[in-house]
């Protein structure tokens, strides 16, 4: 068996394990609504957690192959797939184990994953394009840096149904989304970018990495869209689906990624 | 199980190559930009479009393609930008008799395949 598909059979055989072992987890004395709804909740935020850690693990496997530029553009990009995973679930951690009140959650911190996932995926793809000699506006930082900020104030101005959540955590999640949204847009961008530029050798891992970001973007439009039209942030299992989904395709993108040691 | 082959997928890795354009072409498949490599990918594809299907190329073109794969596994060591390849990983891909035939090209010839591949 050769090493990519057991390193990618090990990550799955964990995450699944730590998927049933998550079951065994007993509901807090907070929780007011039923058991089931707790266990599969708080279980399939720890399978999507394991997933995108587990798709990080993948990237890591193969850089030792590659020159130290590639190295720190994969170790940016992985990381900001662990904090994919990482914030999402501490959202689902937050509400099933009553945290709301911590000052965690009350000074922002909460957001910060979200914030830095972005920015670690574009700037490991960005360093990616730039090592292959890519030549995009969306390598431009005076370029990208303006429409994102442009990106986030239109979204403050766009008008929402009434929402049960103080107007400027609001107006925080929506700007964080549209944040994500942008910057994993142009890092999607630049991947069909590399994807064409560079060798049949490395198209399967582009094209697999290009997938997995076209997931995040979904995801993330998804809850801008449904938080702009509830007015909470959509939650449940069509987005775990969605995000375990999404944690698949990393999986395959490091899948691919470690194939390419191979020659 | 249909599944589980799909996305662990099928790897052309353990191919050897007989012929000195199957080689030369995949060489060509592990260059990081494309660009870099352009000029000897269009005279790999101009030799390959005078062979006949399944017909050997002439000992000419031959000489032709070791010159390009050359060329390409000089690039591939010195100055790919993503990865530093070794020269013998890159010839196992050769079966036994066309590593042979290359080696012995190489002999014959001046160092003329260390030139910058963009001149």
């Amino acid at each position: 068996m050769k090493k990519a598909t057991k390193v990618t059979l090990g990550v799955i055989f964990l995450a699944v394990l730590g998927y049933l072992v998550s079951f065994l987890i007993p509901a807090p004395v907070s929780w007011s609504s039923d058991l089931p709804t707790f266990k599969w909740t708080l279980a399939n935020s720890i399978l999507y957690t394991l997933l995108h850690i587990g798709a990080a693990v993948l990237f890591m496997a193969a850089v030792n192959t590659y020159k130290a530029g590639l190295k720190k553009a994969y170790a940016a990009i992985a990381s900001g797939i662990v904090l994919v995973g990482v914030g999402l679930a501490q959202v689902v951690f937050i509400n099933v184990f009553g945290l709301l009140q911590t000052p965690w959650v009350e000074y922002g911190g909460v957001m910060l994953p979200f914030v830095a996932a972005g920015l670690a995926i574009y700037f490991g793809v960005r360093a990616m394009a730039k090592l292959v000699g890519a030549s995009s506006p969306l390598t431009n930082l005076w370029i990208v840096l303006p429409f994102l900020v442009v990106s986030v104030i239109v979204a403050e101005l766009l008008p929402h149904v009434a929402s049960p959540l103080p107007e400027l955590y609001f107006d925080i999640s929506n700007a964080i989304s549209v944040w994500d949204v942008v910057l994993y847009g142009a890092s999607l961008g630049l991947v069909l970018h590399i994807k064409k530029l560079s060798g049949a050798h490395y198209t399967e891992s582009m094209a697999w990495l290009a997938l997995g970001l076209t997931g995040s973007v979904a995801i993330t439009t998804y809850i801008l869209i449904g938080t702009y039209s509830t007015g909470i942030q959509p939650g449940g299992y069509v987005l775990d689906v969605a995000v375990v989904l999404g944690g698949l395709l990393y999986i395959k993108a490091g899948h691919s990624f470690v194939k390419t040691e191979e020659l | 199980m249909v599944i589980f082959k799909n996305f662990f997928g099928t790897s052309r890795e353990s191919e050897i190559m007989t012929t000195a354009i199957d080689l030369a072409t995949t060489a060509a498949r592990f260059a990081s930009n494309k660009t870099d490599i352009e000029p000897l990918l269009h005279e790999l594809s101009m030799i390959s479009s005078r062979a006949s299907p399944g017909a050997l190329i002439s000992p000419e073109d031959e000489e032709a393609v070791f010159d390009i794969y050359l060329k390409l596994e000089h690039y591939l060591m010195t100055a790919d930008p993503l990865r530093t390849f070794d020269r013998n990983q890159l010839r196992n891909k050769a079966s036994r008799g066309l590593r042979s035939r290359l080696e012995a090209y190489e002999k014959s010839q001046p160092l003329t395949h260390n030139q910058p591949v963009r001149a």
